[in-house]
């Protein structure tokens, strides 16, 4: 395994040292899958129970991620809680699992905002209650498994399998035009990923033509050398993937459809989790599978990030239904995490994965507040509003909050990420750091003129009668507002954990392209290419 | 003159020679006894016996009967599994054709004669034992077509079926003489022989012949050009015979293609590559497309066999090693979804009416979550969700296009598994949705419902883990000669 | 060699002759009486001609398919009588099993009412 020169370097920390010698990782992806097993087969009497079941069984997978948390090494910059087992032998496929820095905060975000979702859709879901619940579980197993798998396949399964419990969340207790809305969500992201099918069956040929061994274990595969004719096209395609699910911009129109017609506590997971995948994807396999093309067509992928962030940004200023100018607003943060990723720097990286964290709590506790604003006014239509701090205070400071993390505010999680991601921006290419930083200003301007048109704007001269938040309400959307300023005043917590795998990322990115770069000098001074590939991989 | 004795090896046949004995014997009792269930009964009986009697041939090669017949583990393979389908197909029809008005004395008899003519197509090792089972089935199929005698679109779906397909075995008999013609023998061996020393392919008489034949037998696995019969009947048969069509009728035909591929026109082969290819992209994109557009369920799922069909010519395209390996595990895998699929809509039928119109499916979920759970996951497999076993069959199915350096056509295939999302997962939801009219729900046999919920869960073992299966299948490929 | 051709050509010339001759003889000798059913070219039992659409009884056509199921069936026994001796109790074991199923078949026709004229 370390004989390989590429692989070996991200996995030189491996460790199978597992503290609690539990599978931890399986019980995370397994647990709300038993969970949902368990809602969906017995015939539950009245809503409470099954309820109260979907509550405590994700409440237990965010304790179990907090142990995991603490027994985290954060020195080393390999996978850890290493799982691995036969599943296809035939084929090469296995069932492995592991955690990184990377992975990490992804998998503890998908676990602390699912119990968060389902607290805040608690009263709002009045058709069959335990289906909806069933279905959060299994989004919640299916993400979690996106971002542990190690084995190609197994990752592959996941991205599809995730997507179900999301049609039918959206299919079935979404807005009026949610057909169309799962129709566009299903082909845009199915479409993509069945493209990167083929090229992880290409990729897979042509390591098993140099190494001669059949298996889709990244960690071998980050070894590849792939044919420069074949690069553009299978880089490509693994972009197009991770692109749609970002969404990086020309490929972000599902977005707003899905986001304004998905229940409450389904759009939550939009915005955060969903999309998250994507540029979580893009650092786990595109940059290290693809370093070369990653990093010659970086300028391109910069470029169009730009353009998702300032387009979004423009979007959203016209827009007057609050779920889609949240929608765009997540648009042109995603473009921003992407921006982050492609300037390949510490900085940059480590700020994308933080500004994923707090995308998600952010525009998670603002969306959280529509959904309660929604319950009183039976609209998300801004001009409907206007004026809700008169009647709900308390519900106004939160919105006040949560805005404010969404714009920037230092001292809040945002900023935090944003400040990185503008250090890396501006160490790459100073025309990318001063555009980004331009569009901050675009982000505040629309998301306070946003605040203010809901909080104090002209309210329409209907009566109306709305009790401000419940205690429940208060304590969900305290629960986030916590983290939120946890993260902005010591972020020293989450960039300690993130550091050593953006680190190893990097470097293996640098040596693999330093190596195509010995392999390009020796391939002009002889001939037959694959030769080359050859030494390379078992060197 | 001498006669040369074949040397008889009952013992290789014994499994046909009960399928045909039990099938007589239905028939008789039905005749003195007219009772349905005692014909039932024996009609399933023959089809066990002669499943374990395959059973214990596993694994023991031989070409029996004057080389008319192969006994070996591919063929044993097809045989067990179309001995399954039919099992599967009379489970699924007990309670159905009793409510549709069908003479059920002669239902199953037929049902096993069809089974019978599939197991000796894959067995065949001569064209004309070849033809005369592809009739066999299809005679058989015929019947079974227009068993509702008092539906008329039953009738018109037999009577379209049995003028095609005696359109099509014309050309098939047509082509067997060309090649008889231009290789002076109908033994698969003997025509192997013939062309193996020939340079560029054979004699172009032998390509005229594989053209032919391969109008007949395109006909009959509804492939894009010759799929116009394939809706139209699929839609008027009695369900579980739709199922039984669409699955095992198709696959026999399918095994058959794959054995004259490798076996008597392996060197003739190289020059038809390019037009199996168009036939694979054609029959995918059409099926799919117009699957898109249908309103009525049977007709939707018709169009999607056609496109499946385009999916397995993927493998003959590709046609090596694990290209046959992938070729198997689909059909395999694919006639667990349709007898699934079909056998749901069998279940969901009102009295004696069925529930053919896609707006007839809304909210079902909730007066039959058992079907509306079932018909989900094939649907599911169907469109190749992954931990079902569509995907695995599916990702074999690519994967053997990559290894051989038909990368487009993998591509198309994905392009078109994206397109069939649409009217998979239209239908499924569709069924979650909110009934707008009061859905009345109705008994259905636990017989019925049992064997699809079995079916349903197969599906999801064989996506989960599906090793067991991939080893069979390595088996029976490797009795095949290698490429 | 010459010979054995004559002896069939004048074979064919006397069996072309004789009924020839019988023939004209019956038109020369015979009485005429003409009627327009006995202009009409034979067809069993039926109109020559006539609507498309016409009704015709069933029954005609199951003792036509059996007729045809059997009479194929007898073909079968012609090469196997020929080469009897050869077959031995091969051929004939193989017959036996021939017959007991067309035997078989009869019996299913039977029971099922094809051989009822009803």
């Amino acid at each position: 395994m370390s004989a390989l020169g590429g692989p070996g370097e991200l996995l030189k920390g491996a460790t199978t040292m597992d503290i609690s010698q539990w599978p931890i990782l399986s019980m995370l992806i397994f647990l709300p899958v038993a969970g949902a097993g368990l809602l969906f087969l017995i015939p539950w009497r009245g809503d409470f129970l099954p309820k109260a079941l979907a509550l405590v069984v994700a409440g237990l997978n965010l304790l179990l991620s907090l142990a995991l948390f603490r027994a985290f090494d954060p020195s080393s910059s390999g996978m850890q809680f290493v799982e691995k087992a036969r599943w296809i032998p035939e084929i090469g496929a296995s069932y492995y699992l592991g955690i990184d820095g990377i992975s990490l905060f992804m998998v503890l975000i998908t676990t602390f905002m699912v119990p968060m979702a389902l607290l805040s859709s608690w009263e709002q879901v009045e058709r069959r209650p335990k289906m909806f619940y069933g279905f959060m579980l299994l989004l919640e197993a299916g993400l979690i498994g996106i971002f542990l798998a190690l084995d190609l396949l197994l990752f592959y399964v996941f991205w599809e399998v995730m997507l179900l419990p999301m049609y039918f969340l959206i299919g079935l207790w979404g807005g009026a035009e949610r057909r169309y809305a799962t129709i566009k969500l299903i082909i845009y992201t199915m479409g993509g990923s069945l493209l990167m099918l083929v090229a992880i069956l290409v990729l897979y040929f042509i390591h098993q033509g140099q190494t001669g061994e059949y298996t889709f274990d990244i960690t071998r595969l980050y070894g590849t050398t792939i044919p420069p004719q074949a690069l553009l096209p299978m880089g490509l395609a693994f972009f197009a993937a991770f692109a749609v699910k970002s969404p990086l911009f020309p490929f972000h129109t599902w977005l707003p459809d899905a986001h304004a017609e998905a229940p409450i506590s389904g759009a939550v997971d939009i915005t955060g989790l969903l999309i998250k995948t994507g540029a979580y994807a893009f650092l786990r396999f595109l940059l290290p599978l693809f370093p070369e093309f990653s990093i010659s067509y970086a300028p391109m992928i910069v470029m169009l990030a730009l353009i998702a962030n300032i387009y979004g940004a423009v979007v959203a200023t016209a827009q007057q239904d609050l779920k889609r100018l949240i929608a765009y607003s997540s648009v042109s943060h995603v473009g921003l995490v992407i921006l982050g990723i492609f300037v390949f720097n510490l900085q940059g990286v480590e700020g994308a994965i933080l500004m994923m964290v707090s995308i998600v709590l952010a525009s998670g506790g603002l969306f959280m507040g529509v959904g309660m604003l929604y319950k009183r006014s039976r609209s998300k239509d801004i001009s409907q509003m206007g004026g809700v701090w008169r009647d709900m205070p308390l519900l106004g400071g939160f919105f006040m909050f949560f805005t404010l993390a969404s714009v920037g505010i230092p001292g809040l999680s945002n900023f935090v990420g944003e400040f990185l991601i503008f250090l890396g921006a501006f160490r790459a290419n100073t025309f990318y750091g001063v555009l980004a930083a331009f569009v901050m200003v675009l982000t505040a301007v629309y998301l306070l003129w946003m605040f203010w048109r809901v909080m104090f704007g002209p309210s329409p001269a209907v009566a109306r009668a709305w009790q401000d938040l419940s205690i429940g309400e208060t304590v969900t959307l305290t629960i986030p507002a916590i983290v939120i300023l946890l993260m902005g005043v010591y972020p020293k917590i989450f960039l300690d954990r993130i550091e050593p795998s953006a680190k190893g990322l990097l470097g293996h990115v640098e040596k693999k392209l330093v190596q195509r770069e010995d392999l390009r000098a020796g391939y002009k001074s002889s001939t037959g290419e694959k030769v080359h590939g050859h030494r390379l991989s078992s060197r | 003159m001498d006669i040369a004795f074949p040397a008889v090896n009952l013992k290789g046949v014994l499994p046909q020679l009960v399928v045909t004995s039990f099938a007589v014997a239905g028939l008789l009792v039905d005749a003195f006894y007219r009772s349905t269930r005692m014909v039932f009964a024996i009609s399933l009986l023959g089809l066990v016996l002669a499943l374990l009697l395959f059973l214990s041939n596993w694994g023991k090669d031989g070409v029996y009967e004057g080389a008319l017949l192969a006994v070996d583990n591919y063929t044993v393979f097809f045989n067990i599994l179309f001995l399954l389908i039919a099992v599967a197909t009379m489970l699924l029809s007990l309670h159905y054709i009793d409510l549709t008005g069908v003479d059920s004395g002669k239902y199953y008899p037929l049902i096993l004669f069809a089974t019978l003519g599939m197991m000796l197509l894959v067995s065949s090792m001569d064209l004309l034992l070849m033809f005369l089972s592809i009739e066999l089935l299809s005679v058989s199929m015929y019947i079974l077509v227009g068993s509702q005698r008092e539906r008329w679109v039953s009738n018109e779906a037999a009577m379209k079926y049995l003028l095609m397909g005696a359109f099509a075995s014309a050309f098939l008999l047509f082509g067997i003489s060309l090649v008889f013609g231009a290789t002076g023998s109908t033994s698969f061996i003997k025509i192997e022989s013939a062309l193996g020393g020939l340079a560029g392919g054979g004699p172009f008489l032998i390509h005229i012949g594989i053209a032919m034949m391969l109008v007949g037998l395109g006909f009959k696995i509804a492939m894009v050009p010759f799929h116009m019969w394939a809706p139209d009947v699929y839609d008027g048969a009695p369900t579980p015979i739709t199922g039984f069509l669409s699955t095992g009728s198709k696959i026999a035909v399918f095994a058959l293609i794959l054995r004259l591929l490798m076996n008597p026109f392996s060197v003739p082969y190289s020059q038809w590559v390019v037009a199996f290819w168009v036939f694979a992209v054609l029959s995918m994109t059409l099926g799919n497309v117009a699957a898109l557009l249908q309103r009525n369920v049977k007709r939707m799922l018709a169009y999607s066999s056609i496109a499946h069909a385009g999916y397995i010519l993927i493998a003959v395209v590709a046609m090596d090693g694990r290209a046959m390996e992938a070729a198997l595990l689909y059909m395999t895998v694919y006639a667990i979804m349709g007898l699934t699929a079909f056998g749901c809509i069998a279940l969901l039928a009102k009295g004696e009416e069925e529930r053919f119109s896609i707006e007839d499916y809304t909210g079902l979920a909730y007066n039959y979550p058992l079907q509306a759970v079932v018909l989900s996951v094939c649907l599911l497999s169907l469109a190749g969700i992954p931990l079902t076993a569509g995907f695995i069959g599916k990702f074999y199915l690519f994967s053997a296009a990559v290894k051989s350096g038909f990368i487009g056509l993998a591509v198309i295939g994905v392009l078109n598994s994206a397109i069939s999302l649409y009217y998979y997962l239209g239908l499924m939801l569709r069924m979650y949705a909110m009934p707008t009219v009061a859905v009345e729900g109705m008994g259905h046999p636990l017989v019925g419902k049992l064997a699809v919920a079995l079916l349903g869960i197969l599906i999801l073992v064989l996506g989960i883990y599906p090793s067991p299966l991939l080893g069979v299948i390595k088996e029976a490929v490797a009795a095949l000669p290698a490429i | 060699m010459q010979g054995y051709w004559l002896a069939i050509v004048l074979t064919f010339l006397i069996a072309a002759l004789i009924p020839g001759l019988l023939i004209f003889l019956s038109t020369i000798l015979g009485p005429k009486r003409l009627t327009p059913e006995k202009a009409l070219p034979f067809e069993c039992g039926m109109d020559p001609s006539g609507p498309a659409r016409e009704r015709f009884p069933i029954k005609f056509y199951l003792v036509a398919v059996l007729f045809l199921v059997f009479d194929v069936e007898v073909v079968f026994f012609y090469p196997w009588a020929v080469l009897y001796k050869k077959l031995a109790i091969f051929g004939l074991l193989e017959m036996m099993v021939f017959t007991l199923f067309v035997g078989l078949a009869l019996l299913y026709a039977w029971k099922e009412g094809v051989l009822e004229w009803r």
